[in-house]
């Protein structure tokens, strides 16, 4: 079986967000809409800081879709418009999705959008990866481990810009694969993991 | 963009409207323009697609240079990606240069050239052709370079507005003034490139070679967003137990990577560096014998009038000049004698009191233990505010936890009245440890990332020898304060209100001028005061095929990069419109036809680290790592250094005058804790970088902007006692001006000051912009100075109320 | 139709008027998307949602009366079984109209038949709901039946009852499951969500059919006797207490460790939420159950109808603060926190785009829909009652009525 995953280094990680803007591109994610967000962790402002001053810690934590083993999103999908593919990604069927957003309310990390009007964009045009199919109004969508890219056999757009070198992706199922290393030689955690959604998604540093 | 109705001035878009361009040729939006078409088929992929990949280098003021492997579809910039070198490895890029996909298109693009038909500043403008725009710019520098001279001509290119490498001939062809020595990113470098240390601030160790280190010292570095690219050298480094320590008055994105991190307060660095080189002197951490080897401390000096004692030698240089140089004497204990300090055989001593020719003589080092006798820890922590242990721990890491780099950056301790302090006390704990010509060592600015031998054998287009700029006499930032001849200025991309202080009187300035022109690609914060302004392409379009030649800075690389899209709008390369205007003096025939043609002879004779790399070959490839990449540099390898003694020059005679031979303290010019003025301004106003910019552009970056725009941020107790919170609109300002943005109310702030990133366009604010608010002060022994003047952008006292 | 008065002439064209502009303002969200809304990435679920719930809920009264009444025999409540019947019909197609109005991929609805997926409540719900209504139409179609004899009628009507009741109990429970097993939500995943809908469902439901009897009083159409109405009063009295109790249970569990659950009650007591909470707490479970508790007010009709729609925007407020309370806090926090999505409500661009906690204001376009298919709904009820109400039917039950027991 493959699991594919993503390890992500937080010390390693500065804000930069050069994943969310080439998650944003390969995506062709339209205007008010992220699948890859780049949050300030505890901070009411981006790039704050928790603490007073000079005592402070600062946390950078990229949120995407966690491609949970147990996804909450998948289970009370009424049509089965997201699935789990034989990658072990979550990914979602538009020409099913009838627009409930029971998926977004029972996903515990926000990682879904949804499509409330025809999809605007800037530039106007499609952007992006022309493998990657367009959303229609009505529909949610999120992160879908850049699957046009990984099926061929590419990295996801956040891990190759990534200037730090901060993700590591691959199959978790291999234990002699670079993500699976980072993961155990790391002890690398899972977010929200007490909700035993077993995110593929892993933290460290 | 202002409301309308609120202002009641008219902003840019609605004038588009009230002159019925919006429909027309200015109305050629990116948005009109690229209309949806039938793409958008629901939940399919594109159909037949019709794309290809060109290879660009994004090289701008962030100096990342980053190879992007573009995607166009159907004419369109649609993904950008790292390009691919022949070895499998990908290149780097970071947020803003994959925002260019929408960037490229936004709607603050200069679509046709513009005459202004409004007063200067009011932004009221109407569209006229290319031949109009090009007449009247050539017609005003003919008139006025005839009426008051040559030199009446003001012309400056920015890297933002530029598109073609080596492109830059207008200047030198029309005999221009160009503004001189910019003021900008010496200020530290005034007191360390002297030394022979850096040059031109540079470092000259590869931020690779951080990992060989024991400690680095960022000193005012935020390099983990100034220079985002070359952030995996920092971590790598990191995670190969090199101690990091930050000195920064904010808890910058670099501050809080690093292990340790110094809250100095702002513009007192110099304090900390000095106490730091006392404590080593006191502590004997230095390194004597590098010290007697390679540094100018043993060399003798008149206890009296500070003269470094020596006799003349004519020398000559490679271009054949002739010079009288002075050869520095040693004690030399083996003859009990004073020698030079290069003879052979001697041995200099580091210490002691020597009579020399009936004149009494010390070693510079112990001059300098003399000089710095008071730099106490306690008084260094009374300065800055870090405390004293902390002090002597840092000294202690620098000096003994080897080797040692220290990183600087432009912004921070460079941008104050007394930055030179900061970097001649940076060189000397750098020579008395010997923290130099080894792995793991060096200071200077590291923003160049690799520091590879330039790419040799990429030639420069000759202008013949009668084309040259005018001598300059008054520098740019000193125009509106300042005697001068310009009537006439042509700038490419925004060279005033970048580059300039206390904006208000610079922006007097420009509108005195007969005539301003600004070849421009966005509706950047000069347009409004020009008289005419021209559309400039991006760096993604060219008419060509062949764009330029480009060799990297922080890689090793070098490109010939290719058209990616058409120019847009009615916009022009910069070598096209300086071609326009060479023809209407007649001058066209020195410049290259074409892109290509310019490209050819670049790349007419490869040689060296380019062996091989012809036209042909770069056409094909796009992008080529030069041959001797994979090595990592450090400086100073062979121990010599480009001083007249070949030594590390730390004692500057030259500074004699004004008694800073040696470092000695100086207060910032404004801020400073004394100041009495702190009681009407009590807060210093520090600008930086940030990664959603650089400089002024991304501005209008659309993708850009949802994390990112004119934003003033101020420690929590601050805004408590000034009644504002996150979100609220502040008016920041001093007897110089004020701006109006929003306000954040930030922990990683010190208390006393306020912090701002990036430069965004002024039309982005509520009212005005920062350098409104910034300090135009230079003292006389600042033009003393190596580099000039420098302009101290952080060196200035505001009050923050609620707007 | 005896009472086709003028009142109910202008009253119907006012309604009908109302329910078209409901209908076409439908219309107009389904040609501009969802983004008329005021939803967005952060409250995805909004008043369309709060209403399906309390729909659900109000139909409820009505059945549960009506199979009561035959389940356990239950002669008076027998007399209402019609009314209360047509009632839930009404209420339940109001319900999932509000589901569909919900859903952004309206046209794509057919998928729930073409590609269920079992484990989604929501699933569930749907067939639970399309059940439910069947089984309310066949009642209305065996009550008002003339095939067979009066005996075989009644039987019918026992049978059909003893699966109706369980059905309602359940259409209630897996409503209150499409919240309750979301263990992203902390207000909403607790065990305690199915018998809360349920009693809810009860109390709302029936304060509904006592307005509705005491407007069919009102208006003739339909009389039904005090003793009754009060009656009634008594078991809806009964249901608040419960409701406030399981309320006060669910209170304390998520207040007591001071984790997750105290945040989210912080915003219920003090936050964006807090009028709704306090608004249900004491006009919508006390004050009706102080109102009722006293036999000499109870027995007022003018107060139970008071208590009966205090009883009923007090449930709304119910829904409104356990559906949003969750949806303001994120679970995984920090700046800048989550986008609000291409939503022209959010009216936001750049930075503004992003909200550290979530809030929702529903548009005008939510509030005519709203009120349109409220509308419609009375307007169903007029023309339903008004030609399946006759002395007739209701002298008919009262002579199965004496049949049954006398068979009994």
């Amino acid at each position: 079986m493959t699991k594919l995953g993503i390890a992500i280094n937080l010390d390693r990680c500065t804000g930069c967000h050069a994943c969310a803007m080439a998650c944003k591109m390969q995506n062709n994610v339209p205007s008010g809409m992220q699948w890859n967000r780049v949050l300030t962790e505890g901070s009411d402002i981006v790039d704050g800081a928790v603490g007073e001053f000079p005592n402070l810690s600062r946390t950078y934590r990229p949120v995407a879709c966690q491609h949970c083993e147990n996804s909450a999103c998948l289970k009370v999908c009424p049509v089965g418009a997201t699935y789990k593919d034989e990658e072990g990604r979550v990914l979602i069927d538009y020409n099913k999705c009838i627009g409930c957003r029971i998926c977004m309310a029972a996903c515990p990390y926000n990682a879904r959008v949804f499509n409330w009007n025809e999809p605007v964009r800037n530039p106007d045009f499609n952007y992006g990866d022309s493998r990657v199919p367009v959303r229609p109004k009505g529909v949610a969508e999120k992160c879908t481990l850049c699957k046009e890219r990984t099926t061929d056999g590419e990295l996801p757009m956040c891990v190759l810009c990534c200037p730090s070198k901060a993700r590591t992706y691959g199959d978790l199922d291999d234990g002699n694969s670079d993500v699976s290393k980072k993961i155990r030689e790391n002890g690398a955690t899972q977010l929200l993991a007490e909700l035993g959604t077993k995110p593929q998604l892993y933290y460290f540093g | 963009m202002r409301k309308d109705s609120e202002s009641g001035t008219l902003s840019r878009r609605s004038f588009l409207k009230s002159t019925g361009l919006a429909a027309g040729v200015l109305g050629f939006s990116g948005e009109g323009m690229l209309a949806v078409d039938n793409w958008l088929s629901p939940t399919k992929a594109n159909a037949e697609v019709n794309e290809e990949t060109r290879i660009m280098c994004h090289w701008f003021h962030c100096l990342g240079g980053c190879g992007h492997k573009c995607t166009v579809r159907d004419g369109r910039l649609v993904k950008i990606e790292p390009v691919e070198f022949e070895d499998g490895t990908r290149g780097r890029l970071c947020a803003r240069g994959l925002s260019e996909v929408q960037h490229v298109y936004d709607v603050d693009r200069i679509q046709t050239p513009l005459k202004r038909v409004g007063e200067r500043g009011e932004g009221k403008f109407e569209p006229i052709s290319w031949e109009e725009a090009i007449k009247t710019i050539a017609d005003a520098i003919k008139e006025s370079q005839s009426k008051y001279g040559e030199n009446s001509f003001y012309f400056r290119k920015s890297p933002e507005a530029r598109t073609t490498t080596n492109v830059d001939f207008i200047s030198k062809l029309l005999h221009a003034d160009t503004g001189g020595l910019s003021g900008i990113d010496r200020g530290q470098a005034n007191g360390s490139d002297p030394s022979g240390l850096t040059s031109n601030a540079r470092t000259r160790s590869s931020i690779w070679d951080w990992e060989n280190a024991g400690t680095i010292l960022h000193i005012g570095s935020n390099i983990l967003e100034s220079s985002v690219v070359n952030m995996e050298a920092f971590f790598n480094a990191k995670e190969g137990g090199t101690k990091m320590i930050a000195v920064d008055p904010r808890f910058s994105t670099t501050a809080s990577k690093c292990h340790q991190w110094l809250p100095i307060k702002p513009g007192t660095d110099a304090s900390l560096l000095l106490a730091i080189v006392k404590i080593i002197l006191d502590e004997k951490w230095y390194d004597e014998s590098h010290i007697l080897a390679k540094t100018s401390f043993p060399f003798l000096v008149d206890e009296t009038t500070g003269e470094v004692l020596g006799r003349m030698e004519e020398r000559t240089d490679s271009a054949g000049k002739v010079s009288q140089v002075k050869i520095p004497m040693v004690w030399d204990t083996v003859t009990e004698s004073a020698q030079d300090h290069n003879a052979e055989g001697v041995v200099p001593a580091l210490t002691g009191s020597y009579t020399v020719e009936d004149r009494k003589a010390i070693t510079e080092f112990d001059l300098l233990k003399k000089q710095m006798s008071s730099y106490t820890p306690e008084w260094a922590s009374e300065v800055c505010g870090i405390a004293s242990d902390v002090i002597v721990d840092v000294a202690d890491q620098y000096a003994n936890n080897g080797p040692s780099t220290i990183n600087y950056g432009f912004g921070g301790p460079d941008k104050y009245a007394n930055a030179d302090i900061v970097g001649h006390a940076a060189s000397i704990m750098v020579a008395l440890t010997g923290n130099s010509g080894k792995p793991g060592t060096g200071i200077g600015y590291t923003g160049y990332g690799n520091v590879n031998p330039a790419a040799a054998g990429v030639k420069s287009w000759p202008l013949p020898a009668e084309f040259a700029v005018s001598k300059n006499t008054v520098q740019l930032f000193d125009m509106p304060f300042k005697e001068n001849n310009i009537h006439v200025g042509l700038t490419f991309g925004d060279s005033i209100t970048l580059t300039t202080t206390d904006l208000n009187k610079t922006i007097d300035w420009v509108k005195t001028l007969d005539f301003f022109a600004v070849a421009e690609i966005y509706y950047s914060s000069t347009v409004p005061y020009a008289d005419i302004v021209l559309p400039v392409c991006s760096k993604y379009e060219c008419r060509e095929e062949v764009n330029c030649v480009r060799t990297g800075v922080n890689y090793p690389d070098v490109y010939l990069t290719q058209q990616v899209i058409e120019p847009l709008f009615e916009s022009k390369t910069d070598l096209e419109i300086e071609y326009l205007l060479a023809k209407e003096f007649g001058l066209e025939q020195h410049l290259p036809k074409s892109h290509e043609e310019l490209a050819k002879f670049m790349l007419s004779e490869p040689k060296g680290n380019m062996e091989g790399f012809t036209y042909d070959v770069m056409r094909k490839a796009g992008v080529k790592r030069l041959l001797d990449s994979s090595e990592i540099v450090y400086g100073f390898k062979d121990g010599k250094y480009p001083t007249t003694s070949g030594k590390i020059e730390l004692y500057y005679e030259n500074k004699l005058e004004d008694k800073l031979a040696f470092p000695q303290y100086e207060d910032a010019n404004e801020v400073y804790d004394a100041n009495p003025l702190k009681e009407k301004y009590p807060l210093a106003f520090v600008q930086g970088k940030t990664r959603f910019s650089i400089h002024a552009y991304f501005s209008s970056a659309k993708w850009i902007q949802d994390y990112y725009g004119p934003l003033v941020q101020i420690n929590p107790n601050d805004a408590a006692a000034r009644g504002v919170k996150t979100g609220d609109d502040v008016k920041v300002f001093n007897d110089r001006g004020y701006f109006v943005c929003r306000v954040a109310v930030d922990g990683s702030i010190q208390p006393g000051m306020l912090f701002m990133a990036g430069l965004p366009y002024t039309h982005l604010y509520k009212e005005g912009t920062l350098q409104n608010v910034t300090n135009a002060y230079r003292s006389q022994r600042h033009y003393k100075l190596l580099f000039g003047s420098q302009i101290p952008f952080n060196d200035a006292l505001v009050e923050l109320v609620k707007a | 139709m005896t009472k086709t008065s003028g009142a109910f002439k202008v009253s119907a064209m006012v309604l009908a008027v109302i329910a078209l502009a409901g209908i076409g303002t439908w219309i107009y969200q389904l040609m501009g998307g969802l983004g008329v809304t005021g939803m967005n990435n952060g409250t995805s679920w909004g008043l369309y949602i709060a209403c399906f719930m309390l729909f659900v809920g109000l139909s409820a009264g009505g059945l549960i009366v009506a199979s009561a009444a035959s389940v356990f025999n239950i002669a008076d409540y027998k007399k209402v079984s019609m009314p209360a019947i047509i009632l839930s019909t009404i209420c339940i197609t109001l319900a999932g109209l509000f589901v569909l109005v919900d859903m952004g991929g309206v046209h794509r609805v057919f998928n729930l038949l073409l590609h269920p997926n079992i484990t989604s409540p929501l699933f569930w719900d749907v067939c639970i709901i399309l059940i439910y209504l069947v089984i309310n139409i066949i009642y209305i179609v065996f009550m008002t039946s003339k095939n067979g004899d009066e005996q075989a009628r009644a039987k019918r009507l026992a049978i059909l009852s003893r699966i109706a009741l369980p059905a309602a109990i359940l259409v209630h429970s897996v409503t209150a499951w499409i919240f309750g097993l979301e263990i992203a939500r902390e207000g909403w995943y607790s065990a305690i969500m199915a018998p809360l809908f349920v009693v809810s469902a009860m109390d709302s439901g029936l304060a509904l059919l006592l307005l509705a009897l005491a407007g069919l009083n009102k208006t003739g159409v339909f009389k039904t006797e005090e003793k009754l109405i009060s009656k009634l009063a008594v078991l809806m009295m009964a249901c608040i207490a419960i409701d406030f109790f399981l309320v006060c249970c669910e209170l304390l569990t998520m207040a007591y460790p001071g984790a997750g659950g105290a945040e989210i009650l912080t915003i219920m007591f003090s936050g964006a939420t807090a009028p709704f909470f306090w608004f249900e707490i004491i006009a919508g479970l006390v004050l009706p159950f102080l109102l009722l508790s006293f036999a000499a007010l109870r027995n007022k009709v003018g107060v139970v109808v008071f208590a009966s729609a205090l009883v009923i925007v007090g449930v709304m407020c119910k829904r409104l603060w356990l559906l949003l309370s969750s949806f303001v806090e994120f679970n995984v926090q920090g700046a800048s926190g989550v986008i609000a999505g291409s939503s022209t409500s959010a009216h936001a661009s750049g930075v503004d785009a992003f909200a550290l906690v979530s809030s929702y204001m529903p548009t005008w376009v939510e509030i005519v829909i709203v009120v349109g298919f409220v509308a419609l709904g009375i307007l169903a009820f007029m023309l339903m009652t008004s030609k399946l109400l006759t002395k007739k039917t209701d002298a008919k039950l009262e002579d199965i009525d004496a049949k049954e027991r006398a068979s009994a």
